[in-house]
């Protein structure tokens, strides 16, 4: 969402409270060339709610997809405001490798082209692979192999 | 091998190999460089068909190798939906060509194709995202002569099956269903009928199954797929959702049992 902008706060500010109200994580509407997206993130990858009318809605233990997050994000705080962050495109798994048992697709410090394989993003086995959208060096890594990732995360960050 | 004429229509083209490494690889290729916005590779054989985390799929001639490559199909967070897409279209092309009903054939999220219980098709969906337009490969595989016997879920083919058709038969089909399905999907905004159809066929609806995912499981009910895809399923601690990982269904009596 841009700062200077023809963009109405008060449209912003009735989405944003439609959001909380709905408990929806997202939402978009389009006006003539205006398009607005308000979203929030939620907590994991795991989602909170059961779409069954008559499922009991409790907060779930984390799913197994979740387990290898424990130790993930060793990375400053601040890196996922950097302008050089490369974010998910989808909710999903990480990947850093290509397969198992192959070797990362960067490491920190790694030169990358525009164009360059960085990550893999799994989600129900489709797998979209994270292209570095710049030339640059990789200066942080934000996921650990296997970990979730929610929509709009940092990923890693190329300067 | 022939299109459909309902897949010119929707503006598919296509490029037949005898021999290829990987037809996602070589789609994803062709997308890159622009040159068509749905393009079919398919090929009597690949030398490195690959699954999911490069396992090797195994392609030797007489079973059907094909994978679709999208520009800007949708949003890149919505193009996990295409599995289920393509899942959905391959349920109608097996079944126009060989006649096998939905009893028999079903579909094992997020999108194997089983007919009496064996994977008899896969899918692989790959995107690339990060650099100009967004781009999805949808790889399919249907045993139609031949299939492997040393894989961790039990796998069959059409022909073993009594339910015999050509790689070319099931391809052109393909190709019309996959018109079809997509134009219904309406880049996203009509997932909710792609859903619809496909849980009407979903594999083991209403029973225990392990979710591996890896290094771990999950065990509970298959209760439904959520508007974005995602496994439902009623485990020891109240409903769970799941994103990735491996069905395996389970005998009824093993409820109860906690991975």
């Amino acid at each position: 969402m841009s700062k200077q902008s023809p963009i109405e706060p008060a449209l912003v500010r009735e989405l944003a409270e439609l959001l909380a109200a709905t408990d929806l994580s997202e939402i978009e509407v389009e006006k003539g060339d205006l398009r607005i997206r308000v979203a929030r993130q939620t907590a994991s990858a795991v989602v909170q709610y059961a779409p069954a009318p008559h499922a009991p809605v409790m907060a779930p233990p984390p799913v197994a997809v979740s387990a290898a997050a424990g130790g993930a994000a060793p990375a400053a705080p601040s890196a996922k405001d950097h302008p050089g962050a490369v974010t998910s495109p989808m909710v999903g798994t990480a990947y850093r490798r290509p397969s198992p048992e192959a070797k990362a697709f960067v490491e920190i410090g790694s030169q990358v082209k525009a164009g360059e394989k960085v990550l893999l993003v799994e989600a129900m086995k489709t797998f979209n692979e994270i292209v570095a959208p710049r030339a640059g060096t990789v200066t942080a890594i934000l996921v650990e192999d296997g970990q979730p990732v929610e929509y709009g995360e940092a990923l890693l960050v190329i300067e | 091998m022939k299109l459909a004429p309902e897949a010119v229509s929707y503006g598919m083209s296509l490029g037949v190999f005898d021999a290829i490494g990987s037809t996602n690889d070589e789609a994803l290729g062709y997308v890159r460089e622009g040159l068509g916005a749905a393009h079919w590779v398919v090929a009597r054989q690949q030398t490195a068909g690959r699954g999911r985390h490069g396992r090797v799929w195994t392609s030797p001639i007489g079973n059907l190798y094909a994978s679709l490559a999208l520009t800007d199909p949708c949003e890149p967070r919505h193009a996990p939906q295409l599995g289920f897409v393509a899942g959905l279209a391959l349920h109608h092309a097996v079944t126009d060509v060989t006649g096998v009903t939905a009893d028999r054939l079903t579909i094992k999220w997020p999108n194997d194709l089983l007919l009496d219980r064996a994977k008899v098709a896969g899918l692989l969906v790959e995107g690339s995202v990060g650099q100009g337009a967004s781009h999805v490969v949808i790889g399919m595989g249907v045993n139609c002569l031949n299939h492997p016997s040393d894989t961790p879920y039990e796998a069959t083919d059409l022909a073993t099956k009594g339910a015999p058709a050509t790689p070319d038969m099931v391809f052109e089909r393909l190709s019309m269903r996959m018109a079809e399905a997509l134009s219904l999907w309406n880049r996203g905004a009509e997932f909710a009928l792609i859903r619809k159809a496909w849980l009407t066929r979903a594999a083991g609806r209403g029973q225990m199954i392990r979710v591996s995912t890896g290094e771990s499981a999950r065990e509970g009910v298959f209760r439904d797929i959520d508007e974005e895809g995602r496994l439902v399923l009623d485990g020891a601690h109240g409903p769970e959702t799941v994103l990735a990982g491996d069905v395996f269904f389970l005998p009824p009596q093993s409820r109860g049992f906690s991975a």
